[in-house]
Order: structure tokens, then C-alpha cells, then sequence
């Protein structure tokens, strides 16, 4: 008897765990550009991150001014003439995902939603990949981005300097909500 | 003729050391910068949380020294983020540094005050300060 109460007790504190809600505020997603002329690497820290794991709901935001370069002048460019910070401070991505996430594993799931970028709402989807532990919840994700499918325009002087595609890194530690 | 080639050459050479310069030249951080405000963590996250719009007015891209209470260091090979003083809402001061700035883990710590200063990105959740360093 005493063994079945654990075990129910055991299953109601798992579905409680798996209902949570994590979080982070300092989630990272980098961008890298590779041409044979040039380089480019930029890194924001500041990323809020949320994971519903119950409504398999995840939401992103960063402030587009927090990337940072290597080169002043980079950075400048990127906030002035390309994602203009100014004008739309902030990207954002709501979306779904989809596939079992067991603990312990590295879990393959496929992200959807909507990723706000330059003020342009586009439908995006990549794969990602969700490991939960005892004291978070681990998500990765590698993905390409086109710039002009955000509406951002690249000079032709600098075009051979930018990659067609910037490929972009995601990594979001959270911890549950308490 | 060949003192006026001369010239131009070295004016040339001048100008193009001088755009490689300004080309290459690192991302300069807030050291040796005055800080434009001096806040502490609550005034500057209240501003934002008030009214965000005419907070980016006064702080946006601002270097600001900001007394808090530090409630979370996160480390890693890319630098540090350094949380001050979460407010009831939820959110604090989120304050980044990068790898040659570091805040030394022996001068600052969870619960222990402390003053950083650092460049305004912004509002999210947190308010956003990059390149930051210890003042206090």
C-alpha cells in the first residue's frame, strides 16, 4: 500500500514539475557572418527566454542594442544603417514546439512561430534541442537567417563583406518558475 | 615634381593608416567615460517601468553608475552578467560584462552591495546595461 501512495505522490510531484514555467534573463543568441573578406561575430547575453513546457509554448526577446561587436565601428553599423535600433529596439520570437521532451535527454524538437525582427513579422521554424534537468531546462538551436527577408538592406559597397545567410546560435538556460 | 609626389604619397599613406584605423578600431567600453547619471538600481528600474518611452530619453545609450544590490552572477567564457536589485515586478538591472572587465568573484557577491557602471541599451524585462564595470 505504502508503496503505491509514494508512487502516486511521486507521478502528481512529476506532473507538477512538467507543468512548469522556466525562465531566464540572461539567455545568449549570437550571430556569425563568414566571407573571405571578413568576419563578423556578435554576441547578445541579455536574452529573455520563457518555456511553458505544459502548453509546449516557448517566447523570446532581446534588446537589439546589446549585441556587441568587436569593432566600434560594426557595431555602429549594425544599429544605425541595418536593423536601425533605434527605430525598432527590440526582436522577438513567439512560438510552439513540437516532440516529447523526457528528462534527462537531449530531446529533437521542431520550434514554430512568429520571429519579429526590423519591424517585419515572418513565420520561422528551425530545429532545436531541449534537455531538462534537475535544476533547468537546457534549450540549443543553430539556424540560418537571410537579412533582406527582414527588410534589411546591405549596401553593395559592403555586400561582399556580409554573408547571403548569417547563421545564428540560440542558448537559454532557464530556471523554473517558483 | 618628385618633392610634390613625395607629398602626396605620404598625405596617401596618412589618410589610409588613418581610415584602417578608424576601420579596425575595438569597441571602446565605458572606461574613463563620466557616467552621465548616477542612480541607484530602483530609480532607474522604476523610470523604465513607469513610462519606458521617456526613460529612453534620459538613458538610452547613456553611460550610468547604478547602486544596487547584486542578486545573481551568471559567469561564462564570454564575460559575466550581473543582476542588481530585483524589483516586485520581476525585473532588475541587467548588467553585462565582457571578459577584460570581469568582475573579480572575491569584491562582489550575492547580497552584497555594490555600484557598476555601464551603457543603457534599453528596456527588457531588465533594464539592459552593456560593458559594464565595478565601481564599488
Amino acid at each position: 500500500m505504502t508503496k503505491w501512495i509514494v508512487m502516486i505522490l511521486c507521478c502528481m510531484v512529476w506532473t507538477h514539475a512538467v507543468a512548469q514555467v522556466y525562465i531566464t534573463r540572461t539567455g545568449s543568441v549570437s550571430f556569425f557572418s563568414k566571407t573571405p573578406l571578413e568576419d563578423i561575430k556578435a554576441e547578445n547575453r541579455q536574452v529573455f527566454a520563457a518555456v511553458d513546457l505544459s502548453k509546449k509554448t516557448i517566447a523570446f526577446s532581446m534588446l537589439l542594442k546589446s549585441f556587441l561587436f568587436r569593432k566600434e565601428l560594426m557595431q555602429e553599423h549594425f544599429n544605425d544603417n541595418y536593423v536601425e535600433s533605434d527605430k525598432f529596439p527590440k526582436s522577438t520570437f513567439k512560438g510552439a514546439f513540437t516532440g516529447e521532451v523526457i528528462p534527462g535527454k537531449i530531446n529533437t524538437v521542431q520550434v514554430q512561430g512568429v520571429l519579429s525582427l526590423h519591424g517585419v513579422e515572418k513565420e520561422f521554424s528551425a530545429n532545436a534541442t531541449i534537455e531538462l534537468k534537475e535544476d533547468g531546462l537546457y534549450g540549443l538551436s543553430k539556424f540560418r537567417l537571410t537579412p533582406e527577408d527582414f527588410n534589411i538592406k546591405i549596401p553593395g559597397i559592403v555586400r561582399d563583406k556580409i554573408a547571403r545567410q548569417i547563421e545564428v546560435q540560440v542558448m537559454v538556460d532557464c530556471k523554473p518558475v517558483k | 615634381m618628385a618633392k610634390k609626389t613625395g607629398f602626396f604619397l605620404a598625405l596617401a599613406g596618412i589618410a589610409l593608416a588613418a581610415a584602417l584605423y578608424w576601420y579596425t578600431k575595438p569597441r571602446q567600453g565605458v572606461g574613463g567615460k563620466p557616467a552621465d547619471w548616477q542612480v541607484t538600481a530602483m530609480e532607474l528600474y522604476n523610470a523604465y517601468n513607469d513610462n519606458e518611452q521617456a526613460a529612453d530619453q534620459n538613458f538610452l545609450n547613456a553611460v550610468i553608475e547604478v547602486k544596487g544590490i547584486v542578486e545573481d552572477i551568471q559567469v561564462n567564457a564570454d564575460g559575466a552578467v550581473v543582476i542588481l536589485s530585483m524589483q516586485p515586478g520581476g525585473g532588475g538591472i541587467s548588467c553585462r560584462f565582457s571578459p577584460a572587465a570581469m568582475p573579480d568573484t572575491a569584491t562582489i557577491s550575492r547580497g552584497a552591495p555594490a555600484v557598476i557602471k555601464g551603457r543603457c541599451t534599453g528596456f527588457n524585462m531588465d533594464v539592459n546595461l552593456t560593458d559594464c564595470e565595478i565601481i564599488l
